[in-house]
């Protein structure tokens, strides 16, 4: 009975904030996703719990990715754009698999660049793995040597560099860091939006009532 | 003999340049060069590239001024991962265009000048093929947002 106050309540909460109709709950995506601590791009550590008034839009990335990496980065602060007074109860958190090259400095100069809040994970190649476990998340390290050397001006630059294959999906993650959604690249901008208001209208974020007593409030 | 034999090629090449030109017939169209985030080390170099003539021809390397490096990539999706594959020549088939685009068949530049890849500003990209002689074209540098607004609705 309580239970279906508080969905009604819901339900009413969700039609005002993003006039549309979700049909339930997004599902808890069990087995995905956990708290854990990494270098932060702010220059110091960030822990998933840090969050706990926001949602999260999570992902893995490497900046000497030179395709789809930016466009991921891109597409996301269009989403960011598109959430109007929203934007400010959703972080974003980039998680680096070349860690050795995306130092938490340059991070955080790089993504600058997309938007002034997002926060870059970086750490040990451990600390890394363990991220990337914890999301079920997977990718290839290779190294690549040049294939176009004649053409390259200066010989004095290292033949060799890495370029990694990844896992692509963006985790919508709830205040309690729940995995909520997942998307992917090229979801369309509309949908991923969607997901996030449905999320946010669902949890209260950075409402009253989720900062009074976040951890009861749910349970 | 090696001289009668290289006279032979050039002959044909001056016969074929004649009657179908594919030498000069390759055409680089809407070559743009993606804008790179501040203090950013790579980017990707993207363009349609036709051959009309009737003699196939490929990309060999795609170089600019700006990047100390180049390497020809496709983007590949495999196993729920995407990634880049190395290319070491991209094929252009008689009278068939190939385009390099988001997602795709690119060419990576590393070391970047970052100043000089500021959105709308024009650098030279020269392309080699494997027959037609090289060819230098202006490429725009566009924002992302300027390309996402384009490619997508």
């Amino acid at each position: 009975m309580k239970q279906l106050g508080k969905k009604l309540l819901l339900g009413i909460g969700l039609l005002m904030t993003a006039s549309m109709s979700p049909a339930e709950e997004l599902p808890i995506l069990e087995g995905i996703g956990g708290n854990f601590t990494a270098q932060g791009s702010t220059g110091t550590p960030v822990s998933l719990k840090d969050f706990e008034n926001k949602a999260v839009l999570l992902f893995f990335g490497y900046t000497n990715c030179p395709d789809v990496c930016p466009v991921t980065l891109s597409r996301v602060t269009a989403l960011m754009r598109s959430l109007g007074v929203a934007e400010k109860q959703v972080q974003v958190l980039f998680v680096t698999l070349d860690p050795e090259a995306d130092t938490p400095a340059y991070l955080n100069g790089y993504l600058k660049h997309f938007h002034p809040d997002y926060i870059g994970l970086s750490g040990t190649r451990d600390e890394i793995d363990s991220i990337v476990d914890l999301f079920k998340a997977r990718y290839e390290r290779k190294v690549e040597r040049q294939v176009t050397t004649r053409f390259n001006r200066y010989k004095s630059h290292s033949d060799e560099f890495y370029v990694y294959s990844h896992s692509q999906q963006i985790y919508l993650l709830d205040p309690q860091g729940n995995t909520r959604a997942l998307f992917y690249t090229g979801t369309p901008i509309d949908e991923m939006r969607e997901g996030v208001l449905q999320l946010l209208a669902e949890a209260d974020v950075g409402g009253n009532r989720l900062s009074v007593s976040p951890a009861i409030d749910r349970r | 003999m090696r001289i009668k034999h290289s006279m032979r090629i050039g002959l044909m090449g001056l016969l074929a340049f004649g009657t179908c030109g594919y030498a000069a017939e390759i055409i680089v169209t809407d070559a743009w060069v993606r804008a790179v985030p501040l203090g950013g080390r790579v980017t990707a170099g993207f363009a349609t590239v036709s051959n009309p003539g009737s003699v196939g021809d490929a990309i060999i390397g795609i170089e600019g001024e700006f990047a100390k490096q180049a390497a020809m990539h496709n983007t590949v999706r495999a196993n729920g991962m995407a990634g880049m594959e190395p290319v070491s020549k991209i094929d252009l088939a008689s009278r068939q265009s190939v385009r390099l685009e988001p997602g795709g068949l690119h060419v990576m530049f590393r070391h970047v000048d970052p100043g000089e890849l500021l959105p709308g500003a024009t650098v030279p990209l020269t392309f080699h093929f494997q027959h037609a002689p090289p060819q230098r074209v202006e490429a725009v540098v566009r924002s992302i947002t300027e390309e996402l607004n384009t490619h997508h609705h």
